[in-house]
């Protein structure tokens, strides 16, 4: 009884969290890959990761920074992959964002907050499309990267000084 | 590419409201839950190498095993007597491979009278143990015939085609079971290879037979002192092997 309860409980833990955080680590893979096929993939595997870790009865205690955690790690490995083909390399090779006009917006957007917030130094990528992108509070994205909050605050700031320089 | 406030104001607006929708929500969790399921009541095949491990391992544990026992049970055969179910293993299997660890002729047959030697104080062991049986003494003649025809096959005659060093050791022999351990023996060079101890055959007829001349050399059975100068004179080193329950002194040939 106890173990159909403990699964129960993991379930709905774990379907909180998808309802939660799905459409954050899709727009994150989406950022990072400009691909909408990829995101979908990508944010699948990095759920099912969860999952499988819930399932067997490990606990997370940092569950937002742990799926972070596995999504970015994920597309890193996409990256290293051979699958990995630049927004360059698919016109090349004939793709045509105007077949598919939501795409070829999503692809573009993402194109173009990417060349903003890539430009700046590492330390303030994440808070800067945390905080201005996703629309996550402080609180929020300290307890992601796993930094104080005030650090956060910090690179919150300054990264956005950063950005608007680059406005200029 | 040089972006504008306005533009990634725009972008963020937009991309930020990208979603995944229900129904790929719902595909995405069925998706989940199924894969899940999939490994979970996947049976487990090891691939091929981890066979080959798997495989090797058996293998090593099989060898391990084998020495094990081979090495446990020789060691076991090596202390036993004559008549234990493990003296057959020692006659036949753990002394010859002394033997053919032994290159030279000459080693070889120190070797063989070595291991004459030890026929009598394996008797000597069963006898202070509390008796030697009809078994146990029948198993100690055919060792110790089976000892005197690899030395008497290996020896090197004289000038009168005597083997007389052979015949020495077996005089010596035959003398020490029966003077001192009063079992009747009849080991002898030119013998049946099968050999009787239960006293059908005359020890002194035997002793007449090592001489290998035909002349009965001696009626009577060596007495100790006999034995201890021969023993002198072969140089032998008494050895007696490990773990045996020998007290007395035992006597060399």
């Amino acid at each position: 009884m106890e173990d159909i309860a403990g699964k129960d409980n993991n379930r709905e833990n774990f379907e909180s969290l998808f309802q939660g955080y799905a459409d954050v680590v899709y727009r994150l893979c989406l950022y990072k890959t400009s691909n909408e096929d990829v995101a979908h993939d990508l944010t699948q595997e990095t759920f099912l990761r969860l999952w499988k870790t819930l399932s067997s009865g490990k606990e997370v205690t940092k569950p937002k920074q742990y799926i972070y955690q596995i999504a970015r790690n994920l597309i890193v490995d996409y990256y290293k992959s051979d699958k990995a083909i630049s927004l360059d390399e698919l016109q090349e090779e004939g793709f045509d964002p105007r077949s598919n006009e939501s795409s070829a917006e999503i692809v573009s957007d993402a194109s173009i907050l990417r060349a903003a917030i890539e430009a700046l130094d590492k330390e303030f990528r994440d808070v800067v499309y945390m905080r201005f992108v996703e629309g996550m509070k402080v609180t929020e994205i300290a307890e992601i990267l796993d930094i104080s909050e005030n650090l956060a605050s910090v690179r919150i700031n300054r990264g956005k000084e950063k950005l608007q320089e680059k406005f200029k | 590419m040089k972006i504008t406030r306005e533009q990634f104001n725009d972008a963020q607006k937009t991309f930020s409201k990208k979603s995944l929708s229900g129904t790929q929500k719902h595909t995405m969790l069925s998706a989940i839950y199924s894969e899940s399921a999939e490994v979970a009541t996947k049976p487990v095949v090891p691939s091929l190498s981890s066979y080959f491990i798997s495989f090797r391992q058996k293998v090593l544990a099989a060898v391990a095993v084998i020495v094990l026992l081979v090495s446990g049970t020789s060691y076991a055969s090596a202390l036993s007597l004559p008549g234990d179910l493990l003296y057959g293993m020692k006659i036949n299997i753990i002394e010859p491979i002394g033997l053919a660890l032994r290159f030279s002729e000459e080693s070889k047959n120190e070797y063989r009278i070595l291991l004459l030697q030890k026929r009598v104080a394996e008797l000597e062991s069963l006898q202070q143990r509390g008796g030697i049986d009809e078994d146990a003494q029948k198993a100690s003649s055919e060792a110790a015939n089976k000892n005197v025809k690899e030395l008497e096959r290996s020896a090197i005659f004289d000038e009168k085609g005597e083997n007389t060093d052979v015949s020495e050791k077996v005089k010596i022999y035959n003398n020490l079971i029966d003077a001192e351990l009063k079992i009747e023996t009849n080991i002898n060079i030119d013998g049946p290879e099968e050999l009787d101890v239960t006293g059908h055959v005359d020890t002194k007829e035997a002793i007449t037979d090592v001489s290998g001349s035909g002349a009965n050399e001696s009626n009577d059975p060596l007495d100790i002192e006999a034995t201890i100068e021969v023993e002198k004179q072969t140089d032998l080193p008494l050895q007696v092997e490990s773990g045996s329950v020998i007290q007395a002194e035992i006597p060399g040939l």
